[in-house]
Order: structure tokens, then sequence, then C-alpha cells
């Protein structure tokens, strides 16, 4: 059982920082710009190629494997732009992009007193092809043969499947019995194959209702429902 | 003063923020080696070790400390990788920037607001932006992109005044770019995403907003690759506004379910 999947219901945890700000520290910027140009320059796009020396695949699953992959202690003690730091410069490091050793003394410099000039220059290639990404999107919808195997109002089973380093089930849904409220048209692929836990191909996905005094009994709220949309691979037939 | 306070001082400056480096560099397996690291470290210079202290474990565990300088490292750290980036040529010196202004004028707030004020003023594309969201959307005049990254798949839940939404992501911060840009802190902060799954009428009330026991609360737990945003009531007291009035009054918050308009 992975903490971070099971984010959902945990109690104890204190009032929450209603902080509006996106980005609460400037450097935060930086690496969400970085990983939406990954994101735009990956190679599984069908997108034209460009001059850019970024060569493989990096999505949404590589970043999310990362931050559910720590340990939980450091999952909530590293704010969220700082676990999509160290994922992100650990990628590019193990990727051979850069080494740990250039990274280190570059970071050396920025924080002497006699910071180096911003890098510049680049082809304008490489900024309209990120551009066109933002614009058009990754849409995972596909056509197929395939049928869902639950209709609307029918009552499903959430399979419990193996625990992996990257779920797109949320754990306190694991082992419950919800509704089909709607049978989202076409079929879904996710960003990546997920091995035994289920989802990467082309499948029906359902918004499924579920009762949260079933999931938290008494210790939840008296008029509420709780929706989530989940991939066919997570549900079975209710016995 | 702390033994905790004397550990610290022991180290140079050069060592704490090695070390702190390292706890920065936390690919899965990194991490771990970092965190080894640091427990294995000399924390404290032997001679100021009572008797009693010496019978205690000699490297108690430093897994929530933060490096003194945590935001300045961070900001090299970000500052460093981007350069190299541009240097070897993945980005270039304009990515980052670019990418930013994108948020600021193409994909954000100022388009969902838009949406909701057409929605207060026509009964008919309320109807059908819940029942067919882009489909609705795309009848406005609104940037280019509007089915873009993280608004590929997106569903409207309308309030009414016997029914609240409220939308959320337990498993990451999964948002509905086009109309809302990008997330506020407290979206991503793993408190909210735990507590509002649980008991969303206690956290509306933290927020500030308080539902009435009779009023349902619909939460939308974002798990697959479709992005929710809510359609908020129009406040009273709007009559006659024209749409661009409307809509600037319509508030991130309110189109996430955590606040009236």
């Amino acid at each position: 059982m992975k903490l971070q999947h099971y984010l959902g219901g945990l109690e104890g945890l204190g009032p929450i920082d209603f902080e509006k700000r996106v980005f609460v520290q400037d450097w935060e910027k930086r690496i969400f710009g970085i990983h939406v140009a990954m994101m735009a320059l990956s190679t599984q796009l069908p997108l034209p190629a460009t001059p850019s020396k970024f060569k493989t695949v990096w999505t949404w699953a590589d970043l999310r494997k990362g931050a559910e992959s720590l340990n939980p202690f450091d999952y909530f003690k590293f704010r969220y732009y700082e676990k999509w730091l160290g994922g992100i410069s650990g990628y590019f490091v193990s990727n051979g992009y850069i080494t740990q050793e250039e990274l280190d003394a570059r970071t050396q410099q920025f924080l002497s007193a006699t910071p180096p000039a911003p890098a510049a220059g680049g082809d304008p290639a490489i900024d309209q092809r990120i551009n066109t990404y933002l614009v058009e999107g990754d849409s995972p919808k596909r056509s197929g043969a395939m049928t869902p195997k639950f209709a609307k109002g029918e009552k499903v089973y959430v399979k419990n499947v193996p625990s992996v380093e990257h779920t797109r089930l949320p754990g306190y849904l694991r082992d419950h019995v919800g509704i089909v409220d709607t049978v989202y048209p076409g079929l879904y692929t996710y960003l990546t194959n997920t091995g035994p836990d289920g989802v990467g191909d082309a499948m029906p996905v359902y918004c499924v209702q579920f009762d949260p005094q079933t999931i938290w009994k008494g210790n939840t709220d008296a008029k509420a429902e709780i929706y989530a949309d989940l991939y066919e691979a997570y549900l079975e037939k209710v016995n | 003063m702390s033994s905790e306070t004397t550990d610290r001082s022991a180290a140079s400056p050069q060592e704490l923020a090695s070390a702190q480096e390292n706890a920065l560099r936390f690919s899965r397996r990194n991490l771990l080696i970092a965190g080894a690291t640091a427990a294995a470290s000399p924390a404290f210079a032997p001679g100021s070790v009572t008797p009693a202290q010496a019978q205690a474990p000699a490297t108690p565990p430093q897994r929530f400390e933060y490096p003194p300088n945590r935001e300045a490292l961070s900001a090299a750290r970000a500052k460093a990788l981007e350069s190299l980036l541009i240097e070897k040529g993945v980005i270039t010196g304009q990515s980052v920037d670019s990418v930013l202004s994108f948020f600021e004028t193409q994909m954000g707030p100022f388009n969902g607001a838009k949406v909701v004020a057409r929605a207060w003023l026509d009964p008919a594309f309320k109807q059908r932006l819940g029942e067919d969201t882009p489909a609705a959307i795309a009848t406005l005049d609104l940037p280019k992109g509007m089915a873009g990254a993280e608004g590929e798949h997106m569903r409207a839940a309308v309030n009414s005044p016997t029914l609240h939404n409220l939308v959320i992501c337990t498993l990451c911060s999964c948002y509905p770019w086009p109309v809302l840009g990008l997330p506020p802190y407290w979206y991503k902060d793993p408190t909210f995403r735990s507590r509002a799954a649980r008991e969303p009428r206690v956290v509306l009330k933290e927020f500030g907003l308080d539902i009435p026991p009779s009023v349902e609360i619909k939460t939308w737990d974002s798990s697959a690759q479709i992005r929710w945003f809510v359609v908020p009531e129009r406040p009273a007291g709007t009559d006659g506004m024209s749409e661009g009035e409307l809509a600037k009054l319509v508030t991130p918050e309110g189109m996430m379910g955590v606040a009236k308009v």
C-alpha cells in the first residue's frame, strides 16, 4: 500500500492552507515551464520534429510516477514543485542529457556572489512546437470496436489491483461498490502502461458514483456523493 | 543551547549545503541514497556528548529538517537546470517564458469566467454546457486551445439552489487548464486533497463557504482524463449586468466550488 495512493480520506491533517497563488516562490515558475516544454517535445507526440535535442518520452505519467514512488514522509516533506524539481533534474541526469556534476557545479555558480548571465538562443521551431502542444493538447480518446462492459445505473465493484509505482485508481475506492453515472463515449488510453495495475491501452472510461457513508461509515458527510472517473480495467461486475 | 543546535553548528556551511543538495536530488533511487548519507554523516562533535546523550542513538533521524537556504538552493538548482538545457539545445532561452506567457494571456480563469457569464445569461447554453461541455464551449469566441492541453475532455458541474459541486484530484492535481489556467497552491496541497474527499462541507466552511445541511454536495475526483470545473450560481443583485460585467465577478475559487460568486 502506497500512502500517496490513499490520500483521499486521510484523517488528522489539520486546517487547509488557503494559499491562492499558483507559484509560492519565483523559481517554481521555471520548473513548471521546463516540464511543459518536455511534455511538448516528448517523442511520442505526432507533432513536427524540431532541432531540439530532447529525444525521449516525458509525460504526466513520468512526473506522477516520481512523486508516487517517493518515501511517503518525503512526499509530505517536499512542497509540490520541490517534488517536480527533484524528479525532473533526476530524469535529465539519468537519461544522460546532463551530468550530476554539471548540475551541481552550475547550481553553485548561481548561488555565488557573481552568478552567470542567463543562457539564451535556440531554434524558434522548438517554441513553436511547445505552443502547438498547448493549443492542440494530446487527446487520449480513441475510437474502436470495444463495447463498454457496464451501463449507466449499473452497480460496479472496484477491484483492488496490485499496487505498483503508478496508478489512476484512488485508494479509498478500492473494494467498494459504486453506480455507473456516465459511460463516456469512445475509448481512452493512458499516458503509460501501468502493468498489473491495468491501464494504458484504449478502453472505456466511466464516471462512477459512490456513497461516502459506505467508504467512511459514520465519519463523513450525511448528504454528499463522491464521483470518480475510472478506467474499465479497475471495475468488475458485482456478484 | 539544545544539542540539536550544537550539532548543526558543528557542520561547516559547505557540508550543510552539500548534504542539503543531496536531499534535493531525489530521483527515486537517489532519494534513498541521499537519506542514507544524511543519516550516516557525523551530526555532532563527539566532545560535546554527555554520558546521558551517549546512550541515545548516535544519529537521530533528521527527516523533517530543511536546509536554511531551502528556497535559494532550489532557485539556483532550477536556474542551473534551465541554463544547461538551453546550452545543450533541449529548450531555448525563450521556452520557459513563452510557456508562462501563454498562461497569462491564452489559457486562464478569464476564459472560464466568460463561459460562466454566458451560462448565466443563456439557459439553453447552460443546459448544453452541463450535457456536452466541449460542444458548448466551442460555440464561444475564445482563444484557440479550448480543447488543448489539460482540456481535451472537460466537463462542467452546474450548481443549483439544492446542489453544490466541488472538484478535487486526490491522486495529483488535475485541473482544466483552458478554462482555469493553473491550479492554486491549496488545490495541490495534500491536506485539501485528503480532507475534501471525506468531509467536503467542513472543508468548505474553512474556506468561508457555509453550505446548509439541506443542500447536497457532489465531489468530483479527477482520476482519469476528464477535467472538471464548476458553474457557480449567478449572484443576486446582478440583473441588467452585461456579459462582460458578469464575467468580472467570476473567480477561480467559484469555478472549483470552494466559493460562491
